[in-house]
């Protein structure tokens, strides 16, 4: 069930309504927890069963952590068997035919022939989200950040929450588990900016996203029969392609969240209009890059041990921060691309930048070129099928050099700088915050006037979001 | 919260609802038919490659035949046309304008687009009594459907629906399907998305192999459709004796609204000094209705000629079990076998002796 689907805008109406008739916060809390397994089951009911089994093991952390001191060996024990559980089970049906095959392919190399050992899997839609949510709820209640829940429907609730089950963003425990307490009232909802921010979701991802697709498609498939110019078009409207598609999904899920009473984090902030990768990486995936800084990056020790350790943490980081995404080499060299240009930014940063003068605006440019530039190398080797793909696009998208034809119909250039431009219009004038400003009338006639012009952009079959796949 | 203020507050709530709404509705709206104005006419499988064909050959037909699948899979022109001259009547040029599913509303356009087109060359044109309106979401929202709900096409719509023989409940049925068929083609969705973001690739026009003029042999082009169909007639032959059983079988579902439907279409084109023919054909799953209708055409309007094979008493050979490919289909030796008998009995019909005929067939 896409959020784009009128079967969506059912059930969800249906879940709104009774959320609001009932008064009781247990009550909403069981509506909410059962519509969001109903949610997940659309898509495949057996795969319910795994979040039932992470909620559990999730929820007996959470025991453990109020049973034992803090520092006990026990509570540490029932931490790193949840955690480890947790991931077995994400390794078992993301990475498992990623590493037997890596494996077989190794010893293959060292003269082995060690047969073949995959296993027909299908990977459950949203898995890498729910359990770092659940690693989130077990680290926090055991670092006492928040109390373990008692209730078993807490927990059930916090994991499968549906705006935020299958593509984010990550909530953390910390942040939601308290808004659990107490009734959301209606008074503290704000409608206009939560249609507002669902119907500039709703653009992103199916006027945008969706339309641009067939072009990237096209073009990923057979780079060698495009003018190189297209070629470099089509990697730049991927970038455009996954932002609109992913900040989309999670301007709709905060929306959504929003209308039931509940916050969530931002997850974008403009982050193609960033100066330096370092920033970028504050605004891109939010939840997730604050994520692992919170649950990787510091425990590995941050930066507290010196510039050598520190750019071995980054990397370590943001590699697996890769692999997290899919089990596939080109994930991990699109991680390695980040790892390298953050800590190129941070030598340059500490050596050069520090001694020459600020350049102000032009520099921001500069450096926001760049790191566009440079981002968009990188979701290459993201959307890529494979890594000779990815080569062979990369080596024309760093060369302008191709054979083939200018054979897209649409006038590519403008297209990508018409949108660049609205991007930061909308983002220097703050076109969700002046919609929503308005008052009710004008707010409902803006409205209702955009969505109609929206439905018309959107085209005719529906496209998963790129990030349900992770 | 009071009631009262709960009242109050969705009272101010319901002026912004009902604003969005209205305004959601004319902007959607507007702006789909200013787009459906710029965009082409969609690509329409065997209609589109037929529409075509006719208008860049239309002079060279006096005569066409306009149609559902039992047109299309049932009359063979060149047949049809040594049957017609046999029977002693001058041999006419016939196009088989059969195109599979054809509703009311998409016969009235296809109509105007072959009197518009053949204007001039035309002498004959026999129209088929035309499938019902959709009674499915999918049959109304498909590409085809979307293009023939526009308001252009409300009233023809409407007409078909009020003049089927079916029940009431039914018929509103039908009318739900016909608003959401419309509501979704004012919507708009996707006419801007396919307008500025056209497919990288445009797929193949739909073609159809025209050397026999219109008319296809069903089964020459197997889909897992035709095989399932074919598959199903072959299993359960008893089924096309149960069908026969139909046949004067007594009905409530009256088929006067339906002649004087017919009957309307069939003088406008007569109004135009053409003649006009009404063409019911052999159709097992249609027993009980479509001979009924074509009866009552011949009561209501004795002067306009049809050629009502669907009765199995008249022509018992043309209920053959051989004959069939499917349940309502004919074979190839069924379909020749029609044109035979129904070039023989057009010239009868048509000789200006008989009634009613203005123009001989040339």
């Amino acid at each position: 069930m896409l959020f784009v689907e009128p079967r969506f805008f059912l059930f969800f109406g249906i879940v709104f309504a009774l959320v609001w008739v009932l008064r009781s916060n247990l009550w909403r809390k069981r509506v909410l927890t059962l519509a969001s397994y109903v949610f997940y089951g659309a898509w495949d009911w057996r795969f319910l069963g795994l979040i039932m089994l992470i909620t559990v093991i999730s929820y007996l952390v959470g025991v453990a952590a109020n049973r034992y001191p803090p520092g006990s060996k026990t509570r540490k024990l029932a931490l790193a068997a949840g955690i480890t559980a947790s991931l077995c089970v994400l390794g078992v049906f993301k990475y498992f035919n990623f590493f037997a095959d890596s494996f077989v392919d190794f010893a293959g190399l060292m003269g082995f022939n060690a047969g073949s050992v995959t296993l027909n899997l299908v990977l459950p839609v949203g898995i890498s989200f729910y359990t770092f949510q659940a690693i989130s709820y077990m680290v926090d209640t055991h670092r006492g950040d928040i109390g373990a829940r008692r209730s078993f429907l807490d927990v059930a609730f916090y994991i499968a929450f549906f705006p935020q089950l299958v593509a984010g963003p990550i909530v953390r425990a910390s942040e939601f588990i308290p808004q659990m307490d107490t009734a959301r009232k209606w008074a503290d909802v704000s409608v206009r900016a939560c249609l507002t921010l669902f119907l500039i979701g709703f653009i992103k991802k199916a006027c945008i996203s969706d339309n641009l697709a067939q072009y990237v498609d096209v073009v990923f498939a057979d780079p060698s029969s495009f003018a190189a110019s297209q070629v470099v078009a089509g990697v730049l409207l991927y970038g455009i392609q996954i932002y609109c598609d992913f900040s989309g999904y999670s301007d709709m899920a905060i929306a959504c969240a929003g209308l039931l009473g509940y916050k969530f984090p931002a997850n974008f902030d403009s982050p193609y209009l960033s100066p330096d990768i370092q920033d970028f990486w504050r605004r891109w995936h939010i939840s997730l890059s604050s994520w692992l800084r919170d649950y990787l990056y510091i425990p590995l020790g941050g930066n507290r041990r010196g510039n050598g350790r520190r750019d071995v943490n980054l990397m370590t980081t943001m590699v697996l921060g890769g692999l997290w995404h899919g089990a596939s080499f080109n994930f991990v060299i699109w991680g390695f691309l980040h790892g390298i240009a953050l800590i190129v930014q941070r030598g340059w940063n500490n050596l050069i930048a520090r001694r020459v003068p600020a350049m102000g605006l032009i520099g921001g440019f500069i450096g926001g070129a760049v790191t566009f530039y440079w981002v968009n190398l990188a979701w290459i080797f993201f959307r890529a099928s494979d890594l000779g793909e990815a080569l062979a696009i990369s080596r024309t998208y760093l060369t302008w050099s191709s054979s083939g034809d200018d054979i897209l119909p649409i006038a590519v250039w403008p297209i990508l700088a018409g949108l660049g431009l609205v991007h930061w219009l909308s983002h220097r004038f703050g076109a969700q915050e002046l919609i929503e400003r308005l008052g009710p009338n004008r707010f409902a006639v803006t409205y209702g006037a955009l969505a109609a012009i929206a439905i018309a952009f959107v085209p005719l079959g529906y496209r998963p979001f790129i990030y349900f796949q992770f | 919260m009071s009631d009262r203020r709960i009242l109050d507050q969705s009272r101010l709530a319901l002026v912004p609802v009902l604003l969005m709404s209205v305004t959601f509705a004319v902007v959607a709206s507007g702006f789909s038919l200013f787009l459906r104005n710029q965009a082409p006419m969609p690509d329409m499988r065997v209609l589109s490659p037929k529409l075509t064909a006719y208008q860049a050959r239309a002079s060279e037909f006096d005569t066409v035949f306009i149609g559902t699948s039992r047109t299309f899979y049932h009359i063979v022109p060149d047949d049809l046309e040594t049957a017609v001259e046999a029977a002693g009547c001058p041999r006419p040029n016939v196009f088989n304008f059969g195109v599979f599913g054809l509703t009311g509303a998409e016969q009235d356009w296809l109509v105007d687009r072959v009197l518009e087109a053949g204007e001039g060359a035309l002498r004959t044109v026999v129209i088929e009594d035309p499938l019902s309106e959709a009674r499915t979401l999918d049959k109304a929202t498909n590409e085809r459907a979307r293009y023939f709900h526009g308001p252009t096409d409300y009233a023809a719509i409407s007409s078909s629906i009020s003049s089927f023989p079916e029940s009431s409940l039914k018929k509103i049925f039908r009318y739900g399907i016909f608003g959401a068929g419309a509501a979704y083609d004012l919507s708009g969705v996707g006419r801007a998305s396919a307008l500025f973001f056209p497919a990288p690739k445009q797929p193949e026009p739909f073609s159809i192999d025209l050397e026999r003029d219109g008319f296809e042999i069903l089964g020459s082009f197997a889909t897992t459709d035709i095989e399932a169909r074919r598959k199903d007639f072959l299993d359960h032959p008893e089924r096309l004796k149960a069908a026969m059983a139909r046949y004067g079988a007594s009905s409530d579902e009256s088929v006067v609204a339906r002649a004087a439907y017919l009957e309307e279409r069939l003088r406008r084109i007569r109004s135009l000094g053409l003649n006009a023919v009404l063409f019911v054909s052999p159709d097992p799953e249609e027993l009980d209705r479509t001979p009924r209708v074509g009866v009552e055409v011949s009561r209501i309007a004795p002067d306009l000629p049809v050629l009502n094979f669907n009765r199995p008493d008249v022509y018992p050979d043309l209920f053959e079990h051989d004959l069939w490919f499917d349940k309502s289909h004919y074979g190839e030796a069924g379909a020749r076998t029609l044109s035979r008998v129904a070039g023989a009995e057009l010239c009868e019909q048509l000789t200006p002796s008989n009634g009613g005929a203005q123009h001989a067939i040339r």
